[in-house]
């Protein structure tokens, strides 16, 4: 099902790299920063032509990317929309990524887009649903596709699985890799009052082919208690950077985004948040040289 | 235990309507009717699709103020949610739902100010072609001229108002105060296309633009200019000609 020879021909670093933002178009193209990669959100890229796919085109000739899908909605009941499926597969298709992922979560409901990553109950036949999704848009894209972790703020009364035999069982079924992204296990963890660590070293790292790194905003419920909203508006907390450097530090060397979507901050800004990530992931690689 | 489908169908079902009350199979740790939480959601989709609309209509944003349009959006997301993740294509019948919306009915150059945003955000989108130049079209045999018929750009798009919708954007987009605009002083024809990067707005003579609209549906040369000589006495061929050269709307001709 993958495409290898696509998928070597155009690899991604096991560097920092960001989520790439129009704001920051001309001042990348101008300075050409020292940075691993960029990722995009298909959806983004999914007109016929104007700026977008010209600043995409000429970033994509000088750096390694990734694209995300945000709206297949592979954790919804219902059939995938095709239509969006070949349209993802063209995105995929025309930029060649070194990597491509999409959400455990849903977001078409009947006729309806509700534009979020909305939750599903973990049980069996929410898990045949997500498998059968997952084989079919391996199948049309044709390569192996990366799924996220969601964050999330409530939990069903019909999940009988925890989250992650959920992930290692749609892995085993369908062969496609995981995204971790650790500012979700932070914010459901904390969201449903368990250790976001203990919920790391039960990851599968082995499968892990991408980590999301983001900052979150914070609420709190009826109860009073604290509610972390994954809102990807500002830079991450020490207490994110500090699972991270743990997930690093045990072995996972793997290709890292900074995720900041709303209120994008200047280029300069999320530039320093991924040399910091990039400072992480040399370290422990060079403790790794070190060691042998 | 309740089925997958019920569950969703009742989550989906909360999201946009008025009450957004929790669907029954959602608990959580700390309060088993996690209202506050669900309510996350329903936020998350409203601020998501109406921030999508604020950002394809920054002036008539301007107009209304921020307050009023978010709270038209809300309606309108309400009323017309969208029907696909290709939401390039969302908002599309916003300009049509501003011009039915009673609480606007005092700003009737608003749906046409949405329209040509809305035709802006298409060109911005549209394929990309090489436009002709005046020496590509200078081949073209003179004695064929008016049988000639040509190909628009894929950008080009066509707006006629009753009112000043050109003046009035134009306004806006230079910051100058509305009150320069004469409201009453008849509609206005724009032409909207990006030969290149940049979106190109262009107040139209009269008549250029039913000479365009009959060249853009594959009318010859000779034919369309009659048409635009008999509804518009003043229309000057070599004046419209030369002005579609210089925007870029020609990619090919008729051989």
């Amino acid at each position: 099902m993958t495409n290898l020879s696509s998928w070597l021909d155009k690899p991604i670093p096991a560097r920092a790299g960001v989520g790439l933002k129009p704001e920051h178009f001309a001042e990348i193209l101008d300075t050409e920063p020292d940075i691993g990669w960029f990722e995009v959100h298909a959806e983004n890229y999914m007109g016929d032509g104007g700026p977008p796919h010209h600043f995409l085109s000429l970033i994509r000739e000088r750096y390694p990317l990734s694209i995300h899908g945000v709206g297949l909605s592979i954790g919804g009941e219902g059939a995938l929309d095709a239509e969006h499926l070949k349209r993802l597969k063209t995105v995929v298709d025309r930029y060649s990524p070194g990597l491509f992922s999409e959400h455990l979560a849903w977001s078409t409901h009947g006729d309806i887009f509700y534009s979020d990553l909305l939750p599903l109950p973990y049980n069996e036949a929410t898990l045949e649903t997500v498998v059968a999704h997952i084989d079919q848009v391996q199948d049309v894209v044709g390569r192996q596709m990366l799924l996220e972790n969601p964050a999330t703020y409530v939990t069903f009364k019909s999940s009988d699985m925890a989250e992650i035999d959920f992930l290692r069982e749609i892995v085993a079924r369908t062969g496609c890799g995981l995204l971790l992204d650790v500012n979700n296990v932070y914010v459901a963890g904390t969201n449903h009052d368990y250790s976001p660590q203990a919920y790391l070293d039960a990851f599968p790292f082995e499968h892990v082919g991408e980590i999301h790194l983001a900052g979150h905003a914070e609420a709190r419920d009826d109860a009073g208690a604290r509610v972390l909203i994954d809102a990807h508006d500002r830079a991450l907390v020490d207490d994110v950077w500090a699972l991270y450097e743990r997930v690093i530090s045990s072995g996972v060397s793997v290709p890292t985004l900074i995720e900041w979507d709303n209120d994008v901050p200047s280029w300069a800004r999320l530039f320093s948040e991924a040399q910091k990530a990039d400072r992480i992931l040399k370290g422990a690689q060079t403790e790794d040289a070190v060691a042998v | 235990m309740p089925l997958p489908s019920d569950i969703e169908k009742s989550f989906a079902a909360s999201l946009l309507d008025k009450d957004g009350r929790v669907p029954s199979d959602l608990t959580s740790y700390s309060s088993p009717v996690p209202q506050s939480r669900f309510n996350i959601y329903r936020n998350n989709v409203h601020v998501a699709l109406i921030d999508m609309m604020a950002a394809k209509f920054p002036i008539v944003l301007k107009l209304v103020g921020e307050e009023f349009f978010r709270g038209a959006a809300r309606v309108y997301i309400r009323a017309n949610p969208p029907t696909s993740a290709m939401t390039i294509n969302y908002g599309k019948g916003f300009p049509g739902f501003l011009e039915n919306f009673e609480h606007v009915q005092d700003v009737p150059y608003l749906a046409d100010v949405a329209r040509l945003e809305w035709l802006r955000m298409e060109a911005y989108n549209a394929a990309d072609r090489k436009s002709l130049g005046g020496e590509d079209l200078a081949a073209i045999d003179h004695d064929r001229l008016i049988e000639t018929s040509f190909e628009l750009h894929p950008s080009l798009r066509l707006l006629q108002s009753e009112y000043p919708v050109y003046s009035i954007w134009q306004a806006n987009i230079d910051g100058v105060a509305l009150s320069s605009v004469d409201l009453n002083s008849g509609g206005e024809d724009v032409l909207i296309i990006r030969p290149r990067l940049e979106v190109l707005v262009i107040k139209l003579a009269s008549g250029h633009c039913d000479f365009v609209r009959a060249l853009g549906s594959g009318i010859a040369l000779g034919e369309a200019n009659e048409r635009a000589f008999e509804s518009h006495e003043g229309f000057d061929l070599q004046l419209a000609i030369s002005g579609l050269i210089g925007c870029g709307a020609f990619t090919g001709f008729s051989k």
